[in-house]
C-alpha cells in the first residue's frame, strides 16, 4: 500500500479515450443511441473502480485514525 | 522523492483529464476523482508514521488517550469530508457540496461535546 499506483489512472484513462473514439465513430455513423449506451457502459466501468478506490480510502483513514 | 512522483501523476492526470473532458465531460469527471483518490491514499498511508509517532509520545507523557483519539477521529472526519465537498464541487454541485461539509462540521461538533464537557467541569472545579 505504500506506492502510488499509477497503472489504475492509466486504466481510466484508456479507457475513457476508447469510449471518446468509439463515441465519435458511432456518432459519424449516425447511431446515437449506441454511443449513448456506450457512454453509459464506461461510466459504469469507471465507477466499479471509484467504489472500490473510495472504499480503500475509507478503510485507510479508519485504520489510521482509529474510527469505527 | 515522492514528491516529484505525486506532482508527475497529477500533471499526467491533468493532460488525459483536458484530452477527455472536450468529448466526455462525465468521464473526465471520474478520472480526475481517481486521480485525487489515488494520491490521498498514498498521502494519508505517509501520514500513518507520523501518527504513530504522536500517539507514542502522548503515551510517554500519560495524556487522556481519550482526548487523543477525538482528536485523530476529528481530523480523519475533517478529511473524508472535504475529499467528499471537493467532488461535489468539481462536478458542479455546490448545494450537495455544502450539505456533505455541513454534516461534517455537525459529526465534529459531536465528537467535541465530551472535551467541550470536560473543560467545563475543570472550570467548575477551579471556580469557588
Amino acid at each position: 500500500m505504500d506506492l502510488l499506483n499509477v497503472d489504475m489512472l492509466f486504466k481510466l484513462a484508456g479507457i475513457g479515450i476508447l469510449i471518446m473514439v468509439f463515441t465519435q465513430v458511432l456518432n459519424q455513423a449516425e447511431k446515437k443511441e449506441q454511443a449513448q449506451l456506450l457512454t453509459l457502459a464506461g461510466v459504469v466501468i469507471v465507477m466499479i473502480f471509484i467504489v472500490k478506490l473510495i472504499g480503500d480510502l475509507i478503510n485507510t483513514v479508519r485504520s489510521i485514525f482509529n474510527i469505527y | 522523492m515522492s514528491i516529484m512522483q505525486i506532482v508527475a501523476l497529477a500533471v499526467v492526470a491533468v493532460v488525459l483529464i483536458v484530452i477527455i473532458r472536450q468529448e466526455r465531460p462525465e468521464l473526465a469527471m471520474q478520472l480526475s476523482m481517481v486521480a485525487g483518490l489515488i494520491i490521498i491514499v498514498f498521502v494519508l498511508w505517509k501520514l500513518a508514521g507520523v501518527i504513530k509517532v504522536l500517539e507514542r509520545l502522548a503515551l510517554r507523557a500519560e495524556l487522556n488517550m481519550v482526548f487523543l483519539s477525538a482528536l485523530l477521529k476529528i481530523i480523519g472526519i475533517a478529511y473524508i469530508a472535504e475529499f467528499g465537498t471537493q467532488v461535489c464541487r468539481d462536478a458542479g454541485e455546490n448545494a450537495l457540496a455544502f450539505k456533505v461539509e455541513l454534516a461534517g462540521k455537525v459529526m465534529i461538533l459531536v465528537l467535541a461535546v465530551p472535551i467541550i464537557s470536560t473543560i467545563v467541569n475543570t472550570v467548575e472545579r477551579l471556580l469557588p
